[in-house]
């Protein structure tokens, strides 16, 4: 079954169009891991499935739910920073939390515990860092104990401890209580690991959509180093072959998109470029995701 | 309306006593309904050295358990108790729309408006608690001190229709913070509106002048003046001194066309607005 599917999902603001004609489909028991640069619209995105802004045109379901207020009931969210009062208790915040919702208090103890913030639930928000704050943001989005877990930046000011426990936390509720997943991250490693399914969001487009292996492997990588690293350049970009990142020992890590890496090595020498090292490779999805989005960029 | 509404009604009320503004409201409402008593005590005590315009304070102020809640309700009403429950009203949904904790609700299976309506019930709540904070010192400590004679009924029917003038505020504050989203800026919207007031009494009044210069005549032009600017906002605010002045029925509409317009209008924008 599909936990959330939207059709042509658009959003404009004035002549600006910051989602636009979205549809995708997230099936039940996915981590989907949704990604794009800063302004592709990702969060607003969020935001028009969780009904806090109306889209411009464009449908939302939620396990077949087409009523927004339904739909909530299947949801836990966090969207951006979470918002807390912090002068109020986390045990408060949450009180709050499970009022609106309708549910018992009961469950405030067992979400703490679960983001490791059983003993600090009395203590008030504002007193909280931000890593802290952000578990406390997981911790209210599951109290409802919802089948769509919809999370904007979850790992967003916490350390890398803090990080994999997220990460581990995830992976444990998608695998042991088959909750569907919809994340959305600048952390491509992350994503890589934990997601299930990817969508690339670049100008409010899904530009690309697959599992990370799927993706990754359709396109390959090299790794060039040249004597003249300003000429290599130079005939990369002549080539428009986008540059992803510096590679080792001074060689850049390109996409070769539809070349393969002998005729890259051809090209490169007609140009009068002295290859000293072309390394063929797998493709990361950071790759992939640096390649599609400089390409449109470009 | 959401099964568990009533639940939504107590945390927001939760929330509003948590805030300064909202247990500041209360805390000054029992000290003016304590102080009053306690000034009114000093003047009786000394009734007797004190003069107004060279009569004795006897003439001017009677003394009895409905009189002194009666002081208190007009020290209550005079700017402070509306300029909190004010700030409380803008805490309650612009301060939540400027730092977003409004969103955490919103993404709850409820509707807007019966998040509004619990906002709404949570801060006649306030009003009535408040109310009630200087109603009762003031009350059973004049009639302790003073005695029980005087114009309970119509005190009563004040403090009632100052949950009215309260309605009236807190339905501006919500409409203004649907608009400026600060609580700063709720503010400034109700003394723009009180700035709008006077200026509608003073042209209502500079028109019957003119019209009586014109005509040569009294009476009748300044007489609909009067009745004109009854049913303005700063005139509905006031229907709580029916309960000295006598009860007039314009106030009374002024503040129910405030109130209902003030509702609607926040209904429809909260309903429609982007949250953040």
């Amino acid at each position: 079954m599909d936990a959330l599917v939207t059709s042509g999902l658009t959003r404009r603001f004035g002549q600006r169009t910051a989602v636009s004609d979205l549809s995708l489909s997230v099936k039940e028991g996915d981590v989907y891991g949704f990604l794009g640069p800063n302004g592709a619209g990702k969060t607003t995105a969020i935001r028009c499935i969780l009904g806090l802004i109306r889209p411009t045109s464009g449908e939302v379901s939620v396990f077949g739910e087409r009523d927004p207020i339904r739909q909530r009931a299947f949801i836990g969210a966090m969207v951006e920073t979470p918002a807390f009062h912090r002068w109020m208790t986390a045990a408060d915040n949450l009180a709050r939390a499970a009022a609106f919702s309708g549910i018992e208090k009961s469950r405030i103890a067992p979400a703490l515990e679960r983001v490791g913030l059983s003993g600090r639930g009395r203590d008030r928000v504002g007193s909280y860092s931000l890593g802290m704050r952000q578990r406390l943001g997981i911790a209210r989005a599951l109290l409802s104990k919802p089948k769509l877990l919809i999370l904007d930046e979850p790992t967003n000011g916490l350390d890398p401890r803090g990080m994999k426990e997220v990460r581990d936390l995830l992976a444990t509720l998608a695998r042991e209580e088959g909750i569907t997943i919809f994340i959305s991250s600048h952390l491509l490693a992350e994503v890589e690991q934990l997601c299930t399914r990817v969508g690339i969001l670049e100008h409010g487009c899904l530009i690309a959509e697959g599992t990370p292996a799927s993706l990754a492997g359709r396109q390959q990588v090299a790794e060039i180093g040249a004597t003249d690293r300003e000429a290599l350049l130079a005939a990369l970009e002549k080539m428009s072959i986008p540059v992803l990142s510096d590679g080792e020992q001074g060689r850049l890590r390109v996409s070769l998109a539809s070349l393969s890496a002998a005729d890259l090595n051809r090209h490169l020498l007609d140009a009068g470029v002295q290859v000293s090292a072309l390394i063929p490779g797998g493709r990361s999805l950071e790759d992939l995701f640096l390649s599609l989005t400089s390409e449109e960029l470009s | 309306m959401p099964a568990h509404f009533f639940a939504m009604v107590v945390a927001e009320l939760r929330t509003v006593f948590a805030r300064g503004s909202g247990l500041g409201a209360v805390i000054v409402s029992l000290i003016i309904g304590v102080l009053t008593t306690a000034v009114m005590f000093w003047v009786y005590s000394n009734a007797g050295d004190a003069q107004i315009n060279g009569g004795s304070i006897d003439g001017f102020v009677q003394f009895s358990g409905p009189h002194c809640a009666g002081w208190a309700l007009t020290a209550r009403n005079f700017l402070i108790l509306p300029l909190l429950l004010l700030l409380a009203t803008g805490g309650t949904l612009a301060g939540e729309l400027g730092d977003s904790t409004l969103r955490e609700i919103l993404v709850r299976p409820v509707s807007r408006w019966s998040v509004l309506l619990a906002k709404l019930a949570a801060l006649m709540t306030l009003s009535a608690v408040c109310l009630l904070a200087t109603l009762i010192p003031s009350l059973v400590g004049g009639a302790a001190l003073f005695g029980m004679e005087g114009p309970t009924v119509d005190l009563l029917l004040g403090y009632a229709a100052t949950l009215g003038t309260d309605l009236g505020i807190i339905s501006f504050g919500l409409l203004a913070s649907t608009v400026v989203r600060s609580v700063g800026g709720v503010v400034v919207s109700v003394i723009l509106l009180l700035i709008f007031d006077g200026g509608a009494r003073l042209l209502l009044w500079g028109r019957e002048k003119l019209l009586d210069m014109m005509r040569a005549t009294q009476g009748d032009y300044t007489e609909a003046a009067v009745h004109y600017s009854q049913l303005l906002p700063g005139a509905a605010l006031d229907c709580w001194k029916g309960w000295t002045d006598g009860w007039a029925w314009e106030p009374f509409v002024g503040l129910s066309v405030l109130v209902t317009i003030c509702l609607t209008v926040t209904v429809v924008r909260f309903s429609r607005m982007d949250i953040g």
